[in-house]
């Protein structure tokens, strides 16, 4: 018995043994990275300093007028009395955005060399605009010329009818955004700017407490890891062109909550740093992450909102290069008003990236939504999506073969279970060729995606940027220069590892690189036939190398234009579904908008793709923190976002994978997916009563399609959150700044709460106003600011639906988005406590770019005491689209919050005018069959 | 407007004016108004709508039934409600309300096209029953003969089960006729058995003494060198064990992969029996002891207790004490337990080959009619993807492939099942007790078997992590109610799609 119980015990130490949790080791802390050490270092050193005499001034300047910019040098002081030239540039951009660029002249004008013959580009990295932003930035116009202050210390102009001012002072450096006379972004405040001028590596760092060997290595300075890089993994990884971080800090007086700066799996209000880690931006490939972290994930967004009532603020740091953000809130008195009673809560934030100039555009409006709209007029406004692509997306790590994926479509339709894409992981491919099928498995890919089309579904397959050595794909690669070079002088192609094995990564900074990329996606190749309905997944683009340090490429590595990847590391991942988005454009002739899903991103991938957040897992903590993930990437103009539903490794609960869904519906990005190692939970798995209500759920988000594809419209033309958070929809209302558990869709008027408790049967929802909220179901009233019990449930989904709002839905069921297109429409008109109500509908193809040559409807429906009205826009063109849309109808109006109690109502549209019937019932009444076009004006007149 | 659009319903029915679209013509009468132009909802007769409200594309009735021709309802789960399609030629089918007008000809149910009536977005689905009815008969036709064919194999297998059986019954009697046989031998042996015991302890116990002491120090001996070895086994194993629990699965490092898959795979199927422990040496004393006090001279009850005894006893003579010298050998005069043994054997032997008769052929383990037991020596191979299969129907299943070769899971029982969509009966055959999978489950696997007058492995595939699944042809797959069926399950949808 002692032998056997003793086995026993050995063996379950086995089992128990591959835990999951993050390899934190993998990655740096601060203090193990060089420039985040010594940036750190030097903050506190200045800070720790009351007479600390700054070092950084403006030496030189002058004003282009036309152009809306100052120009000149800050000059930078060293131990030995000579300065540093670094040339700036201030200029006002449209929609208030102010641009702050510092250079180092010695790098503008190749006077530094790298030694060991490396043909690396010598110039501090410039480009990170260039892919961010969606065109050449336009200028601004000054609302009063430019003038000196009386003193010469300063210099100030004024933007946006004269609303808000930029002061530049000399010295020390400061830029200054106020709004009137009070200041709301504040940059080198502290004086923590610090740009890590090139210099010849020295023999010894400086010895504390003595004079520093160097002069130009100043008393706050430390040479940590300035030549070299000392971390485990990263020892071979060399530092051609030693120090050259670039640090900036910039305070937001009276800003208690500042947002953004994804990827982390952590509060939607970020935290104060100063007692641990900074917020790190450097996309990897974080394997089961943490929860309530600010280690970096697969993509970065230097991208920070300031909110408080009446003001709100941008801060957008143009840098790819590995960077870190400490954040400190601070309490202070507010100016010009000493009482206690006045404290105010300040943050205080320092940015640090390794390389680059410093790019920083500063954007000031009066409300969240404004400084979303100024952000998207720079980087550009996501993408409208094909309207199938907001459906559910059914994934698994893998569908092994063409029964398997034909089987899981067919039992979608079996239990009724509307879905538009289903996808295949790397499995598919032969031997993880990218490009390629294992015929075994799928003998005929194209038949199988003709089939899927049939009921108007699509596939999406992966094609990730490693490319397996020793097949055509990465051969011509090689041979054609298009793969990312290693860091030796020869320029040969870095190889490293990833699920193919030993591989190459393809250079997509390379502009060289889009044509031979679109070959690979056209029409007729072995890899996608004629097929119409393929997308694409691109995954792994942080890059994601398994050998290498970080668990991505060397920062040594070289891309296009000599650039190390050190400089672009944050925006690999972009040019990559970037490549991918224009050959897929290209694949249909320009005539469809593509559908990309990628891991990694940057400022500006919201143009081209949607994200979700990566490998997470199923456990309740995982589901709780996909909303203030997501509710981030919306602040960050990112809001096609998703995570996966059910969480990717392990297996959920039934009642978690219900609550998930019942959560996951409201993702902007619908996508259920699952590890290879998980057991199969398909909707139909589980069994009753959970099948029943994840339909239900699945259903829901179909007959809101209309509403989620309007939000998108949205978030295309104004950059207003699809999911949003409550302090976009009330600003002025400081309680709703941290929360994150609850939020509206979009303008809709919809107000979730997902439940993410075990076991939860109620919850409380937060009312933001006094505003009337309906619940969804039942148009039962809650009113009054505050929490409120709301039922939950397993089978309940707390949903609330704002008074004064206009919901358009489809109710129907079928089997794909594709197939309700000419369904009619039903509306729910909320009444607000004015007895008014207001919303919208777009409507166009949900394929194609013709709705830019104004194919599309907008539908703006008003509700008053007196009756209800629509106005359509684009209503009389004769375009295709539109007039399909005749036949379209609008099946049944719901009106709450109504006293109405006749039995027939007055219809009129296109002239003519009959009588619709009235149904009174629960809370509601119904107005049926009125038997209005949905493309054309109409009245219902009570 | 409203108006305009009853009128559209009505004119694009190709049935009289008083047909409602959507019914058959059995349940056309279901239909009919009330003396006030009214009609009450089939599963909601409390619910009173005017008659025009049918098919007005509004949903009144809580079970659909206003709108069987249209859409309107198409969110009512498993209504009893469905879209009649008349397919004249072919075979009248219903069809769920939701695949009305929205877009896709819906053959495999509506061949005649008439699902998508209003020809939404432009959609046109002509009538194709003429040319799906004459590919639907002629693989009809095909199929049947095909089913023909299966049932005359699966009637041979049937036979040959059968024929095993009467064997066995047969075999069942002769054996039960021997071992009554045996049993009277048996007692004459041990009743000479027993008279032979009394000389035989005083030797016994002499030899005891003298040969443990020898084997008590080359047993103290062989412990030291095996506690050495299992504490390098150990130590290796602790490293090993680290390197799972701390390699980063994300490095394709192929050394360290196929080390840990290695290990994993190891440990799983360690056999736990050969776990190094110490044993007190004390134990050995005990052993003696134990062996001295044992009552050899008394007859013991049981008489493989005496057996054992005496198999003790010489197993130590041979293999532990030498040959002691040869004036007490001859002293000793042995009973002749071999015949004892082989008598006993045989008796047991018998025995088991009767229950196991017995039990095969009672029960349903091997399936109806025991029909499995005429493939008791059936193995079918094929190459199914990147892995050859070897199935075994009464024994085992292997994956072999890539340099190994892996127990999928050995036969279990025979289960049938009536499938939900088709309503038709269904083989499966379960295979349990396969190698460990790493972090995982045993694998088995599960065979569904469809008819066919051959044996061929269709189709695995590995729904989950060590679960496969076969879709195995052969003729125990065949039913006679099939042949009802066939027509039913001829994808017409497939004929209509592919092939016209």
């Amino acid at each position: 018995m002692r032998i056997r119980a003793h086995s026993l015990l050995l063996l379950v130490l086995f089992f128990v043994a591959p835990t999951w949790q993050v390899k934190s080791e993998l990655f740096k802390t601060c203090d193990q990275s060089g420039f985040c050490h010594r940036n750190r270092h030097f903050a506190l050193q200045v800070a720790a300093q009351s007479n600390y005499i700054p070092k950084y001034a403006v030496s030189l300047f002058e004003i282009d007028e036309p152009r809306a910019a100052i120009t000149g040098v800050v000059e930078k002081s060293l131990n030995d009395a000579t300065t540093v030239r670094l040339p700036f540039r201030v200029q006002l951009l449209s929609d208030n955005n102010v641009r702050l660029l510092i250079d180092e002249e010695a790098r503008s004008n190749g006077t530094v060399t790298v030694k060991d013959g490396k043909k690396i580009n010598t110039l501090r990295y410039n480009e990170a605009a260039k892919w961010a932003f969606r065109d050449e930035p336009q200028a601004g116009i000054f609302s009063e010329p430019v003038a000196v202050a009386s003193d010469e210390k300063s210099l100030r102009f004024s933007y946006g009818d004269g609303e808000f001012t930029a002061e530049l002072q000399f010295t020390p450096f400061k830029l200054t955004i106020l709004h009137g006379d009070s200041p709301q972004i504040v940059l080198n405040d502290r004086n923590f700017l610090n740009v890590e001028h090139w210099r010849a590596q020295t023999p010894s760092e400086p010895i504390e407490g003595e004079e520093p060997l160097d002069n130009n290595v100043s008393a706050e300075e430390t040479m940590y890891d300035a030549f070299t890089d000392s971390f485990r993994d990263c020892k071979s990884d060399t530092v051609p062109l030693g120090p050259e971080s670039v640090a900036l800090d910039v305070s937001l007086p009276g800003f208690k909550h500042v947002y953004g700066i994804p990827e982390h799996a952590d509060d939607l209000s970020l935290k104060d740093t100063t007692a641990g880690e900074p917020y790190r931006m450097f996309n990897v490939d974080i394997f089961e992450y943490e929860i309530d972290s600010r280690m970096a994930m697969y993509g970065s967004v230097p991208f920070m909102m300031a909110v408080k009532p009446g003001m709100a603020a941008g801060v957008f740091w143009v840098n790819s290069a590995d960077t870190w953000v400490d954040i400190k809130k601070e309490a202070e008195m507010k100016a010009g008003d000493q009482t206690a009673f006045n404290l105010q809560v300040s943050t205080k934030t320092h940015w640090i990236s390794e390389n680059g100039v410093i790019d920083v555009v500063l954007s000031i409006g009066k409300t969240p939504t404004d400084v979303s709209k100024s952000y998207g007029a720079l980087t550009g406004f996501v993408e409208l999506p094909q309207l199938f692509a907001l459906g559910y997306h059914q994934c698994r790590w893998n569908y092994n073969d063409e029964a398997d994926v034909l089987g899981v479509s067919a039992n979608m339709d079996k239990y009724q279970i509307p879905y538009d894409i289903i996808w295949l992981d790397i499995e598919y491919t032969d031997s993880k060729k990218y490009f390629t099928w294992k015929k075994e498995l799928f003998p005929d890919p194209v038949g199988m995606m003709r089939q899927l089309d049939r009921t108007g579904r699509k596939l999406v397959t992966i094609i990730d940027p490693h490319i397996k050595v020793g097949y055509e794909v990465s051969d011509h690669l090689i041979k054609n220069n298009l793969a990312v070079q290693s860091s030796s002088a020869d320029g040969s192609a870095f190889h490293g590892h990833c699920w193919p094995g030993e591989s190459v990564w393809v250079d997509t900074l390379n502009p060289a690189t889009d044509e031979y990329w679109s070959t690979l996606f056209a029409n007729g190749t072995q890899f996608s036939g004629d097929a119409t309905n393929l997308h694409i997944w691109n995954d792994m683009n942080e890059p994601s190398v398994f050998s290498g340090p970080e668990t991505t490429s060397p920062k040594d590595t070289v891309h296009y234009g000599g650039w190390e990847a050190r400089s672009i590391h944050n925006l690999y991942g972009m040019t990559y579904h970037e490549s991918t988005f224009k050959a897929m454009q290209n694949r249909s002739g320009g005539r469809n908008r593509p559908f990309i899903l990628t891991r990694s991103y940057f400022a500006g991938s919201q143009r081209s793709a949607a994200m979700w957040t990566g490998d997470n897992m199923s456990q309740w903590e995982h589901l709780k923190a996909s909303l203030p993930m997501i509710l981030t990437s919306g602040v960050v103009g990112m809001p096609f976002s998703g995570a996966d539903v059910g969480g990717f490794f392990g297996n959920p609960s039934k009642e978690l994978l219900t609550r998930w869904y019942q959560a996951g519906i409201w993702y902007p990005f619908f996508r259920a997916h699952a590890h290879i190692d998980s057991r199969r939970r398909e909707p139909w798995i589980a069994g009753e009563p959970y099948t029943s209500i994840i339909r239900d759920a699945v259903r829901f988000r179909y007959s809101l399609l209309p509403m989620f594809y309007t939000s998108f419209y949205d978030a295309n033309t104004q950059g207003v959150p699809v999911m949003k958070p409550m302090f976009y929809e009330t600003p002025e209302n400081p309680m709703t700044y941290e929360i994150e558990d609850q939020f509206f869709l979009g303008n809709t008027g919809l107000l979730i709460k997902p439940i993410t408790e075990e076991g939860a049967t109620a919850t409380e929802i937060y009312l933001p106003d006094e505003q009337v909220y309906y619940s969804y179901d039942k148009y039962t009233v809650f009113k009054g600011e505050g929490y409120h019990k709301y039922g939950a449930l397993l089978e309940q989904i707390p949903v609330l639906l704002k008074g004064g709002s206009i919901l358009a839905r489809k109710d129907r069921y079928r089997r794909s988005s594709a197939l309700m297109r000419y369904d009619p429409y039903t509306l729910v008109v909320a009444l607000d406590t004015a007895g008014g109500a207001s919303g919208t509908l777009y409507v166009d193809d949900g394929q194609s770019y013709d709705y830019k040559q104004s194919d599309y409807i907008v539908v703006n429906f008003t509700a008053t005491e007196e009756g209800i009205q629509a106005q359509v826009e684009n209503s009389g063109l004769k375009l295709p689209f539109i007039a399909s849309l005749d036949s379209v109808k609008i099946q049944k109006i719901i009106l709450v919050g109504s006293a109405l109690a006749q039995k027939a109502v007055s219809v009129s549209q296109s002239g003519e005018t009959w009588d619709a019937s009235v149904v009174s019932a629960a809370n509601h009444v119904v107005i049926k069959s009125p038997g209005i076009s949905i493309n054309k004006p109409w009245n219902v007149t009570f | 407007m409203k108006l305009a659009s009853i009128v559209t319903v009505a004119s694009a029915t190709s049935f009289a004016s008083a047909t409602i679209l959507g019914v058959s013509p059995e349940d056309q009468h279901k239909y009919q108004p009330d003396a006030n132009n009214q009609w009450r909802c089939l599963g909601n007769p409390e619910i009173i709508l005017t008659y025009d409200q049918i098919n007005d594309d509004f949903c009144d009735c809580p079970d659909g039934s206003d709108e069987p021709g249209t859409a309107a309802c198409a969110s009512i789960l498993r209504s009893p409600t469905r879209f009649y399609c008349a397919n004249v030629g072919h075979i009248p089918r219903y069809i769920e309300n939701h695949k009305v007008n929205d877009g896709v000809c819906d053959y495999e149910l509506c061949c005649d096209g008439s699902d998508e009536w209003q020809g939404v977005g432009g959609v046109q689905c002509p009538n194709k029953c003429a040319e799906i009815h004459e590919k639907y008969v002629a693989t009809k036709e095909w199929r049947e003969a095909a089913l023909s064919l299966g049932l005359v194999e699966k009637s041979k297998l049937v036979q040959t089960a059968a024929d095993k059986k009467a064997r066995g019954t047969k075999e069942v009697a002769k054996l039960r006729t021997e071992m009554a046989q045996k049993a009277s031998r048996l007692d004459e042996l041990e009743e000479q058995y027993r008279q032979a015991q009394s000389n035989i302890k005083a030797v016994y116990n002499n030899a005891v003494s003298e040969r443990m002491s020898l084997v008590k120090g080359e047993y103290a001996a062989q412990q030291e060198r095996m506690s050495v070895v299992s504490q390098q086994a150990a130590y290796l194993e602790e490293i090993l064990a680290k390197l799972i629990e701390n390699y980063n699965p994300n490095f394709n490092d192929l050394s360290v992969k196929e080390a840990v898959q290695n290990f994993q795979d190891y440990t799983v199927n360690k056999d736990t029996s050969f776990q190094a422990e110490p044993v007190d040496l004390h134990l050995m004393d005990v052993l003696e002891e134990s062996l001295k006090e044992i009552d050899i001279e008394q007859p013991a009850k049981s008489l493989s207790l005496v057996g054992y005894i005496h198999n003790v006893y010489r197993d130590f003579v041979t293999s532990f004490l030498g040959t002691p010298n040869g004036g007490q050998e001859t002293m000793v005069v042995m009973p002749d337990t071999q015949e004892i043994e082989a008598v006993k054997k045989d008796i047991a032997s018998a025995e088991l080959k009767i229950s196991s008769h017995l039990k095969e052929y009672e029960g349903e383990s091997f399936g109806e009619d025991g029909i499995l037991h005429a493939l008791s020596e059936k193995c079918i191979t094929n190459k199914v993807g990147e892995y050859d299969y070897d199935l075994c129907f009464t024994g085992s299943i292997h994956q072999k492939g890539h340099g190994s070769n892996v127990a999928i899971g050995t036969f279990d029982r025979v289960v049938y099942e009536t499938n939900n969509e088709t309503s038709e009966k269904e083989m499966k055959i379960f295979y349990e007790d396969g190698a460990q999978c790493w972090n995982g489950p045993r694998r088995r696997g599960v065979v569904s078997v469809t008819c066919s007058n051959e044996f061929e492995i269709v189709s695995v595939t590995e729904p989950e992590k060590c679960e496969y699944h076969f879709n195995v042809k052969s003729p125990l797959g065949c039913f006679e109610e099939q042949l009802a069926m066939i027509g039913e399950k001829i994808d017409v949808g497939k004929i209509a799609h592919d092939e016209l």
